[in-house]
């Protein structure tokens, strides 16, 4: 694995098939010669990184659940109910683990080439979730498909995770291609259907989902070798973009004189107003965020003791976008350090793994993967330290819920694939 | 799009520096929130970490039992219970039908509103939904029990049992206004509480309320505190109880004579007030109007029903009074035994005539002696002892009896009697003076009045009236008079019940001493209003060996107005009972309706050398 490439790949350029698989003579012939290391998962730092992140999290969902059923007005107090979220994730977990195993048993090339089908499938799930009753509205928000299990209730699957995946495999696919060959009219097609698929995930509404995709694309992008002036146009016409979202139901309400709160996504200027000041509208969107704040700020430096936090009581949203303020507070900063190190080791072994890979899509997709993850944790860490206003984007790994799990192991799989080739 | 295969190429080194740039961007974005983190936790940490315990705090009232009111056997007139106000989830309701059933046979509460209820808080999403209350714990504790029965799955979630101090009356309409009424104060943080609103609650407060537990520490579910957050705990104090000198058996009596005489008469108000005659106690207290203290009937726009006649209405005494003025008179040998009266109907003094009621014009009581005027209710003998004795004695004598002050009973709001003072009297002291002497131009409260009767009673002892139990026991008696005039005043009331106005007061086996009182109702600084009359009877059972003092007063009553006629009756059965209560032995025989012979009752002539 830490060898070096040998001989015939120290061309430069393309090679073609035959010389690809064309080996030295004392070389057993049968064997392709891209793969390096024939394990499966050959990043063994990458793949242990992982499972400590999972089992960081079954450890904390646990906590965090402890203080689901003390709360002042827990109505479920059954021993079921204190197991709930760390059953659940566990059971997410192995799902992940198996698709990260799955993936990483196929080539990267498979990918490659069928990238634009997943992702116009991915647009398609968010369309029907979108204009039919296939969708299930929580807390306001339509991002969800509820498929009934026998014994542990619905579970709920959010299609926008998967999105995230698909959406970096043709990025990265497209950007594989030669710059001349790259922007055929079916890129144009394609770029359209995926921008479609952004204003869907917008629509749910979930706006950080879809400008965390939107991220992602423009990262991939600016790996790809796309140039500078044009990306930085598309920054500010994009924040701009945004910007005009975001304050919409603030001008609509000043025209019309209807309160803000009539408005279905008024509630993201009013976050960014909470974000500024958090204290002083403490009883209402500064809400979560103060409460955060008080449980990083319990932890000190050794935090409360795992299992001892308070303030998860009082926080809505706990168990998953707010995760961390749990960690900051039972394990203190230390433990706090410990999970940002983790996620910066993710990222770090992406960023190296994607230095080393000796496909163009390899690179794109290990630095695309790397974007996703430091973007992600960098958004949410952001949130629940009181940096950004609140969006509703997990931390990778640690937050409850499977959908962002499972896509999040699946694309850790096929970098784990392109780490057989490196 | 067909797409070739991966190609191997070289990173590029262009490609080198796009990673680079975005992996130093990603490193700067982590030490960013590491610092961040270590600001929050380091250098903030201890002010956050104190800030959020603050927030996290919650007080727990502990609610302090409130101390019970006894009467003198120690029987609850008023004791304390908690009531519970329910609340469910209405988002867990699933299938109610099995709850419904349960609220409607325990509760006793309609399911139908309910359901309707819980419908509506589902539609808005609400979690909290009080389904129930003021449920008294009989009603609670098998409706609990009931729905623990239910499995789990079938049943709301109840979230919260909030608990709500009460009173609970084994009778609620014995003697409200003494007991008073308790108002709920709801209030989350020092706890619920019962405010009193007047009587024996209001003015044994202090005593009664106790003071409420806190604890103080992070909420748990259904209210409590997490032991291991406890802060601060104080427990309660239960407030004490309060023992009174009512008699419940008496004070039903009383109030069940009452109620006659209030369909009967229909008057403003009425008061049955019986007195220990010995120690001054008060056995029972009856108010009319009256209302219910649980049902709150009788309340509606109805203040008067709170009101305590006894201590609160000042009115002229007119001829129960006189009595009392004889007494002293005779004690400071104002008059003798021997002394005669001449009366022939009216008096004039001044420009103004005054009037003996019973015989109207013409006619007088002729000469009497002092108890033949008591008996005959002459109003020109007593306004001959006022103008003989003067305006100064007369107000002294009725210092002497306490009439003119607060009697000091154990009950909020008591009114001081009232007369002019004699220095400030400025004209007509004449007409005073003979007013004075039968009880008019002198306000008092029905209770002075009888406690002022106790020294007639008691051999001339004037007892301190008491409702409070332990007071009573410590109070000594106040010598007034010498026992013998008090023994010829009792004397000459017994003649009265026998032979003069207070013939339907008589009982059969028991000698009683009374007088009766037909007021006219003096309107403040305007005289006296017409046809509207105070008729009263006081009397003292039995009349030998005197055990009770019983006053009944009614306030302009309608169909009769003569003290004698809507009064006596309501003594006469509430002494009746007393005598049967107390298996007081008679000591006479039975007697029929018509007037007795003189003879009879021998044993009250006074014999002995007094001139």
């Amino acid at each position: 694995m830490k060898t070096r490439a040998s001989a015939p790949l120290k061309r430069h350029g393309t090679l073609s098939r035959a010389a690809v698989y064309s080996a030295p003579p004392s070389a057993p012939p049968a064997k392709p010669a891209l793969t390096r290391n024939p394990s499966l998962f050959p990043h063994r730092t990458l793949f242990w990184l992982t499972v400590f992140l999972c089992v960081m999290s079954l450890v904390f969902l646990f906590s965090v659940n402890i203080g689901e059923v003390l709360k002042p007005n827990a109505t479920q107090t059954s021993l079921f109910h204190l197991f709930r979220l760390a059953i659940m994730q566990a059971l997410w977990v192995g799902v992940g683990f198996v698709a990260m195993a799955l993936m990483a048993a196929i080539p990267p090339r498979f990918w490659q080439q069928s990238a634009w089908v997943w992702m116009a499938l991915c647009v398609g799930v968010l369309a029907l979730i979108q204009f039919t009753p296939l969708g299930h509205a929580f807390n306001g928000a339509e991002r969800w498909i509820r498929v009934p299990v026998p014994v542990l209730g619905a579970i709920t699957i959010q299609p926008s995770e998967a999105f995230k995946l698909a959406s970096l495999f043709w990025f990265c696919a497209l950007y594989a291609l030669p710059e001349r060959r790259r922007w055929t009219r079916g890129a144009y097609l394609l770029l359209a259907v995926w921008l479609f698929g952004v204003i869907l995930v917008e629509r749910q509404p979930d706006l950080g989902t879809a400008m965390l995709i939107f991220a992602l694309g423009v990262g991939v992008a600016f790996l790809g070798g796309a140039s500078l002036a044009k990306l930085g146009l598309l920054l500010a016409t994009s924040v701009l973009g945004i910007a005009a979202l975001i304050i919409t139901p603030l001008i609509k309400s000043h025209l019309s004189g209807e309160p803000l709160d009539a408005h279905k996504t008024s509630y993201r200027v009013q976050r960014i107003m909470a974000m500024l000041d958090p204290w002083s509208d403490e009883q209402g969107f500064g809400y979560q965020m103060v409460h955060a704040q008080l449980a990083v700020g319990s932890g000190g430096l050794t935090g409360v003791g795992l299992g001892m936090g308070r303030e998860k009581r009082y926080l809505p949203a706990a168990e998953s976008d707010y995760i961390f303020a749990t960690i900051a507070e039972e394990a203190g900063f230390l433990g706090g350090i410990i999970a940002i190190s983790l996620l910066g080791g993710v990222v770090y072994a992406c960023f190296h793994l994607a230095m080393r890979a000796r496909t163009r899509f390899g690179r794109l997709f290990a630095g695309g993967l790397a974007l996703w993850i430091a973007l992600s944790a960098g958004i949410n860490l952001g949130m629940a330290l009181g940096l950004l206003p609140t969006v509703g984007i997990p931390l990778p790994f640690l937050s409850a819920g499977g959908s962002a799990l499972v896509s999040l192991m699946a694309a850790l799989g096929v970098a784990q694939s392109i780490a057989r080739e490196a | 799009m067909r797409q070739p295969p991966s190609q191997i190429s070289r990173i590029s080194k262009e490609e080198r520096w796009r990673l680079q740039v975005a992996g130093g961007l990603c490193a700067l974005g982590g030490v960013a929130l590491a610092a961040r983190l270590f600001q929050l936790q380091i250098v903030q940490g201890a002010e956050l970490r104190e800030l959020a315990a603050r927030r996290r705090l919650r007080r727990r009232p502990i609610l302090a039992r409130r101390g019970a009111i006894l009467d003198r056997w120690n029987r609850p007139l008023a004791r304390s219970i908690y009531q519970y106000h329910l609340a469910l989830d209405p988002t867990s309701v699933r299938n109610p039908d099995q709850f419904l059933e349960l609220v409607r046979t325990h509760l006793k509460i309609d399911p139908r509103p309910l359901e309707q209820a819980i419908r509506e808080a589902q539609a808005q999403g609400r979690r909290y939904l009080r389904f129930a209350t003021f449920v008294p714990p009989h009603r609670a504790e098998p409706f609990l029990k009931a729905y623990r029965a239910i499995p789990i799955r079938e049943k709301p979630a109840i979230i919260n049992k909030e608990v709500i101090p009460a009173r609970e009356y084994p009778n609620s309409r014995l003697a409200p206004q003494v007991l008073g009424l308790v108002q709920l104060e709801e209030d989350p943080d020092e706890g619920n509480r019962l405010v009193p609103v007047g009587g024996i609650e209001k003015s044994m407060e202090a005593r009664l309320r106790g003071v409420n537990g806190i604890e103080e520490g992070e909420g748990a579910p259904g209210g409590l505190i997490i032991p291991e957050t406890l802060r601060a705990r104080t427990l309660p104090v239960d407030g004490k109880p309060v023992r009174l000198t009512l008699d419940a058996a008496i004070q039903e009596a009383a109030e069940q004579a009452l109620d006659a005489l209030w369909q009967k008469h229909r008057p403003a108000g009425a008061l049955a007030l019986v007195l220990d005659a010995r120690t001054g106690e008060i056995l029972a207290l009856a108010n009319r109007p009256t209302f219910d203290l649980v049902t709150r009937e009788g309340l509606k726009g109805q203040m008067e029903a709170l009101r305590n006649r006894a201590i609160s209405f000042l009115y002229e005494p007119g001829s129960t009074l006189k009595p009392l003025i004889m007494a002293i008179a005779l004690a400071d040998a104002q008059v003798r035994l021997t002394s005669r009266f001449h009366c022939k109907g009216s008096m004039p003094i001044g420009k103004r005539r005054i009037r003996c009621v019973v015989h109207g014009k013409g006619r007088g009581h002729g000469i009497q002696t002092p108890e033949e005027a008591l008996l005959n209710s002459c109003n020109v003998a007593m306004a001959q002892i006022g103008m003989r004795a003067g305006l100064e004695w007369l107000y002294s004598a009725l210092q002497r009896l306490h009439l003119l002050e607060p009697t000091g009973v154990e009950l909020p709001a008591e009114e001081s009697g009232y007369t002019t003072p004699p220095d400030e009297v400025r004209w007509g002291r004449d007409l005073r003076e003979a007013n004075l002497a039968f009880g008019q131009g002198v306000q008092v409260t029905p209770l002075a009045l009888a406690a002022a009767y106790t020294v007639l009673a008691n051999e001339g002892q004037y007892r301190r009236p008491h409702i409070l139990y332990e007071n009573a026991q410590r109070e000594a008696p106040i010598p007034v008079i010498e026992p013998l005039y008090a023994r010829a005043v009792v004397a000459a009331l017994v003649r009265a019940v026998e032979e003069g106005t207070g013939k339907k007061a008589r009982l059969d086996g028991y000698w009683v001493a009374g007088k009766t009182g037909t007021a006219q109702k003096a309107i403040p600084g305007r005289g006296y209003a017409s046809g509207k009359y105070i008729a009263s009877f006081i009397g003292i059972v039995p009349a030998d060996r005197p055990r009770a003092i019983i006053m009944v007063l009614a306030d302009e009553p309608r169909n009769g107005y003569y003290g004698g006629e809507v009064a006596a009756p309501v003594f006469r059965q509430i002494a009746q009972f007393l005598m049967w209560h107390w298996k007081v032995p008679p000591n006479r025989a039975p007697q029929s309706s018509r007037t007795p012979q003189r003879p009879v009752y021998e044993e009250f002539t006074i014999t002995g050398g007094i001139g």
